[in-house]
């Protein structure tokens, strides 16, 4: 048995407290053939993405690789931003619970690591997706903000307890009725904590009258859990995400937000597009305040009832021609390969973004409306959405641009961290090739 | 305009031609002929279209070809035609295709006609009798680009009647017609007798208490009638052609007159379906095939066509798990393999299909012809339409970019050498709020 020495023991402890005092600097270099940066940036061809602890530190032509990088080669690639999902209902056991008011709830509860929807998120370039109760309620429950990969719900969350999902789509009943539900839910927890405060002022007016009390009256014990998140959200303290399945309802999404000074994000469904005039308006009213994630289809086909005649409209192309700004969503299925409702190019950003450039939206801004401006709504622009220096390694190569025939995502980057790697798919080589034996 | 609702004009010419009096008319027709309007009316039915990138059906695109169509056909493709008498439109930097063949749809069928489920097997019902030729499909297919589509009975019946091929446009459901009662539907798998019931005691109270009622019964209710039809030609009595339709189509199947479209979408339907092919000596055509890509040699082999299934669709019926590069495996194996959108499979339109199997590894030439000579030859309509080459219909579209790309868009569309669709003069819709004012406040 050996002792230890007095010097040793400084020695050791010298070592220690370097080590501790000096984080471990995680370097990782990509070598770029292509790079989109994001809106109003040019290409740019043959650089060096030089990333320290996550974030970019530098991109250029003549950056020295240190030696101590991991080197991702993508020089046969073309790189750009990951997709960002501000609202989705992916990757749950359920959407909606059968309740209709449920602020409580929270998507924490029912994220399914081992779901398709984020392997097929990953496959697609998405790196951040908000995930939310669905559309089939009224005050469904607390999103959560994660990447798609994880082994775990904690591994995945980067935002807990995220915004709260509220729907106008009317489920059961009237459309009338629905709002007056919505309505009759805020007013109960409006007065329950008029009662509180009410009691308080009784209890502290017995206290100036020499009342004797055991324990100090505490608002925020006495406030009813399952009432909190909604009165936290009719604070403004947690945005709403408020699901408007037709134009006929932006009028009433409207008079709520105003009447209880909402601080929301608007997804707009199926034919919203036709209130675009009232939209603008609000817009105007209420500048800066105006956050808008357009639903998946972005092909809606309009029939004439009398003459049968069919007119194909791109709801994207109308908020852009409002000069709207607009985030872009995808279809939320978890089928085996990315959808069991609808085409599973619907739930693909590239095709989302290209359907909307065909209809004559500018590619930047169809793209940004899947990068960047999710990344705003999500109050996250200055980490996620772009790649430039500061900003977070969150990034994806593709084999081409990503709505050339031949583009796929090779790999996915979640702040520096390869969170997908194509070559390494086991889906991918399950689904492609001779298959070495049959079923 | 719809075109299937008013007449067709001649051509874009006579569009501009101005109303003439009728007191008039002699007189300018007199003068018209004088000054030679003659030569200039003559000219109505030529068409020279010149300066895109060509894609003649097969091979790469090409610079500098020009398509001269006189009376609806296709006269030349060359380079430096001559424009004399001609309408010449210039779709410098555009691109040029066939019009697309779709070799399987349910286009102009209402979903309750498709099935006849009077019988299980209706081999010589046509469905050209159940088609709407006003259906709004028809015009979405050919505003994208689909001018020819095989149009096929449904799949709920073992055999399933006769489809069509026709135009997506034109006047008359008449004139549009390319070949009838062509390809004989024939479903293997769960699906033809998936709404039928075995009878265990009671009182049968429907018709669909029948066979067959599982994969096995539905191969041998196609044995059966085989063999019936097979018996009876032989004897050659008791068996008048012109009374019993179903027999002769069945015997035409059996002469191999006729393809037989043979829906099979699992690798054990697949195999099932060479099987028959060879035991019977019928000629088929897999439709859908999602799982060929378990028997690639054993397809190409049997020089059997497959008119493969959307790429884009991930679910598909009889539970068959696709694989995303089955087609491309296909072309590999050297089959002569096919895209359709199918029927009530949630497809894109088709060229986005063939943009899928681009993605999916088929190289860009191999999915454009998939698209247009390809389902051409298969459909047995390849003297008509899906290449460019003197002799044929004038079916051809001009696309804003290369039409693999997901921005592409058809910018015109000629059937017959008419333009039918033009998608520059895109309707432009006023979107405008149902609501007018600032939101209601007083309602809540």
């Amino acid at each position: 048995m050996t002792t230890m020495t007095a010097k040793h023991i400084v020695f050791a402890g010298l070592t220690a407290l370097f080590a501790s005092a000096l984080p471990a600097q995680d370097l990782t270099v990509v070598k770029a053939g292509t790079l989109y940066q994001g809106r109003g940036k040019p290409l740019l061809k043959d650089v060096v993405i030089l990333i320290e602890n996550g974030k970019i530190k530098k991109i250029d032509k003549g950056t020295k690789i240190p030696w101590n990088a991991e080197v991702i080669d993508a020089s046969k690639s073309y790189v750009m931003p990951a997709w960002v999902l501000a609202h989705g209902s992916g990757g749950l056991d359920r959407e909606n619970e059968s309740i209709p008011v449920t602020p409580y709830l929270t998507i924490m509860d029912s994220v399914d690591p081992s779901s398709n929807y984020f392997e097929t998120a990953r496959r697609h370039g998405i790196a951040i997706l908000h995930i939310l109760p669905g559309n089939a309620t009224q005050v469904g429950g607390r999103g959560v903000l994660l990447k798609p990969s994880g082994r775990t719900p904690e591994d995945m969350a980067l935002v807990e307890k995220a915004g709260m999902k509220m729907s106008l789509q009317a489920t059961r009943g009237s459309r009338s009725q629905h709002l007056l539900q919505i309505e009759k839910a805020f007013k109960a927890a409006l007065d329950h904590r008029t009662e509180i405060l009410r009691q308080k002022a009784e209890w502290e007016e017995d206290k100036k009258n020499g009342a004797t009390t055991v324990e100090e009256f505490d608002v925020d014990k006495k406030i009813d859990k399952l009432k909190k998140p909604l009165l936290e959200m009719l604070d403004g303290k947690v945005p709403v995400y408020l699901y408007v399945p037709g134009a006929n309802d932006v009028a009433n999404a409207f008079s709520l937000i105003e009447k209880y000074k909402l601080k929301a994000v608007l997804v707009l469904g199926g034919d919203c597009y036709k209130a675009v005039d009232l939209v603008k308006r609000y817009g105007r009213r209420n500048p800066g305040k105006l956050r808008i994630i357009l639903g998946p289809k972005q092909e809606v086909v309009e029939k004439d009832p009398v003459t049968q005649e069919e007119t194909l409209v791109c709801p994207a192309k109308v908020f852009f021609d409002a000069g709207l700004p607009f985030a872009l969503s995808s279809t939320s299925s978890s089928g085996r390969w990315g959808g069991s409702s609808g085409n599973p190019a619907l739930t693909m950003p590239w095709y989302q973004v290209g359907t909307c450039v065909r209809h004559g939206v500018p590619e930047d801004i169809a793209i940004a409306a899947f990068t960047e401006i999710p990344a705003m709504f999500l109050n996250r622009a200055k980490r996620f959405g772009r790649l430039e220096v500061g900003m977070d390694a969150t990034m994806q190569s593709l084999a081409a641009a990503p709505m050339e025939p031949e583009s796929k995502v090779r790999m996915l980057l979640f702040e520096g961290q390869i969170i997908y790697d194509r070559s390494k798919d086991p889906r991918v080589k399950q689904l492609t090739g001779k298959p070495t034996q049959t079923r | 305009m719809n075109p299937l609702r008013k007449p067709i004009l001649p051509d874009a010419s006579a569009k501009s031609l101005p109303m003439i009096h009728p007191h008039k008319l002699a007189l300018g027709l007199a003068l018209g002929l004088t000054l030679g309007l003659g030569a200039s009316l003559g000219a109505q039915d030529r068409l020279l279209l010149k300066g895109a990138k060509v894609f003649t059906g097969k091979g790469p695109f090409q610079e500098g070809l020009q398509i001269l169509v006189v009376d609806g056909k296709i006269q030349k493709v060359g380079k430096d035609l001559s424009a004399e008498n001609s309408t010449v439109v210039d779709v410098s930097g555009k691109w040029i295709t066939p019009g697309l063949v779709d070799a399987n749809t349910s286009l102009g069928l209402a979903t309750t006609h498709t099935n006849e489920q009077s019988n299980e097997t209706t081999p010589h019902i046509p469905i050209l009798d159940a088609i709407d030729p006003r259906a709004a499909n028809f015009k979405r297919a050919l505003g994208m680009g689909v001018t020819s589509a095989y149009v096929s009975p449904g799949g709920m019946n073992v055999f399933g009647g006769l489809g069509v091929v026709l135009k997506t446009a034109g006047p008359q459901l008449s004139e549009r017609i390319i070949l009838d009662k062509t390809g004989l539907r024939m479903t293997l798998g769960a699906m033809a007798s998936s709404g039928n019931r075995s009878f265990r005691g009671g009182n049968p109270d429907s018709m669909f208490y029948r066979r067959p009622t599982s994969r096995m019964g539905v191969i041998w209710e196609i044995r059966s009638q085989f063999y019936k039809a097979d018996a009876k030609r032989a004897s050659g009595q008791g068996f008048d052609p012109e009374k019993d339709p179903a027999t002769r189509t069945l015997i035409a199947a059996l002469d191999g007159k006729l393809t037989v479209r043979t829906t099979a979408r699992t690798d054990q339907d697949i195999r099932t379906a060479l099987r028959l092919a060879e035991e019977f000596g019928i000629r088929i055509a897999i439709d859908e095939g999602t799982e060929a890509y378990n028997s690639l040699d054993q397809i190409a082999a049997a020089g059997v066509p497959v008119i493969a299934s959307p790429p884009s669709v991930s679910q598909h019926p009889d539970r068959a798990e696709r694989h995303l590069d089955t087609i491309k495996l296909l072309a590999d194996a050297g089959v002569v393999v096919a895209i359709q959108t199918g029927q009530g499979l949630g497809a894109l339109p088709l060229i986005r299909e063939a943009s899928f199997a681009v993605r999916y590894g088929l190289p860009r030439e191999r999915a454009l012809e998939a698209v247009t000579s390809v389902p051409a030859e298969i459909l047995g309509v390849s003297d008509r339409v899906g290449s460019l080459k003197e002799g044929l219909d004038a079916d051809i579209v001009v696309w804003d970019l290369n039409p693999l790309s997901v921005f592409s868009r058809p910018e015109s569309v000629y059937v017959g050498g008419k333009l039918l669709h033009d998608g520059k003069a895109k309707k432009t819709k006023k979107v405008t709020s149902p609501r007018r004012g600032t939101p209601r406040k007083t309602r809540l």
